[in-house]
C-alpha cells in the first residue's frame, strides 16, 4: 500500500504542476493577444 | 478560467479515484490501474490524428493556411498523446510482461505510427514556402492517417499479441469492473477535455505568431 500511495502522490503532484503550468501559458497568451490587438 | 478549473479538478478526482476508489484489475494487479491513463491517451492520439486528416482535407479543398495550422497543431498533439500512450504502455508492460519493451505487435505498431508522424514534422521543416509546405503536408497527413486504423486496430489483432483487449468480443461488453468503468469513462472525458484545451492554446499561439509575421512583412 505504501508503494501505491507513493505512485498516487507522484501522479497527482505531476498533474497539478502540469495543470498550473498550462494555465499560466494560457493566461500569458491571453495577455499577448490583448497587447497585439491594442498595437 | 471556469472550464479550465473544472478540468483541473475533474482530472485530479480521476487520479484519486483510480487509486482509492477503483479496485485492482483482475489478473493484472495494481499495474492495471494505468489503463485509466493509457487508453484515454491512445484515444486522444487517434482523435487528434483524425482531426489532422480532416483539416488536411480542408486545406486541399480551400487552400486556406488556417486549415494547415490546425492540421499541424492536431498532428503535434496526436504525437504528444501517442508518446504518452507508449510510455504508459511500457510502464504497464514492465509490471505484466517483465520488461518495458518486448516488440509485441501492439508496441511495434505504435512505434511505426510514431515514426510515420515524425516524418510528417521532418517534411514540414524541410519546405520553406508556406503554400507548398501546406500542400505536401496535407497529402502526407492523409496518407499517414490511412495507416492509423490499420496499425492501431488491425495489426495487433491479426498477429498474436499479449496485449489485453478492453472489449470482450464474444459478449460485446466492456471487460471491466463497474467501478473501474466509471473511472475509466470519466478519464476518457477528462483527457478529451484536456486535448481541447491544449488544442485551443496551441492554435491561438500559432495564429498569433502568424499575425505578427504578417505585420512584420507589411512593415
Amino acid at each position: 500500500m505504501g508503494g501505491l500511495n507513493f505512485v498516487l502522490a507522484v501522479t497527482l503532484v505531476t498533474w497539478i504542476g502540469l495543470f498550473f503550468y498550462v494555465l499560466r501559458v494560457d493566461l500569458k497568451l491571453r495577455e499577448a493577444e490583448r497587447r497585439e490587438k491594442i498595437r | 478560467m471556469f472550464w479550465q478549473s473544472i478540468l483541473g479538478l475533474w482530472l485530479s478526482l480521476v487520479i484519486l479515484a483510480s487509486f482509492l476508489y477503483m479496485p485492482a484489475t483482475q489478473g493484472l494487479g495494481e499495474s492495471g490501474r494505468i489503463i485509466v491513463y493509457h487508453v484515454p491517451a491512445a484515444w486522444v492520439a487517434v482523435l487528434a490524428y483524425l482531426m489532422a486528416m480532416v483539416n488536411a482535407l480542408g486545406y486541399l479543398r480551400h487552400k486556406d493556411l488556417r486549415f494547415d495550422r490546425q492540421a499541424q497543431v492536431n498532428a503535434e498533439l496526436g504525437t504528444v498523446f501517442c508518446i504518452l500512450a507508449t510510455v504508459t504502455g511500457a510502464i504497464w508492460s514492465r509490471g505484466a510482461w517483465g520488461w518495458y519493451w518486448n516488440w509485441d505487435p501492439r508496441q511495434t505498431s505504435i512505434a511505426v505510427l510514431l515514426m510515420i508522424y515524425a516524418a510528417y514534422f521532418v517534411l514540414r521543416n524541410a519546405v520553406e514556402d508556406p503554400q507548398r509546405r501546406a500542400s505536401l503536408a496535407a497529402v502526407y497527413s492523409l496518407l499517414a492517417f490511412l495507416t492509423v486504423p490499420f496499425l492501431v486496430f488491425v495489426v495487433p489483432r491479426v498477429y498474436d499479441s499479449l496485449h489485453p483487449d478492453l472489449i470482450n468480443l464474444e459478449s460485446r461488453t466492456f471487460a471491466m469492473d463497474k467501478k473501474m468503468l466509471v473511472v475509466f469513462l470519466a478519464s476518457l472525458a477528462g483527457f478529451t477535455g484536456l486535448y481541447g484545451w491544449l488544442y485551443n492554446i496551441r492554435l491561438r499561439l500559432e495564429n498569433l505568431l502568424h499575425r505578427l509575421e504578417s505585420k512584420r512583412e507589411v512593415s
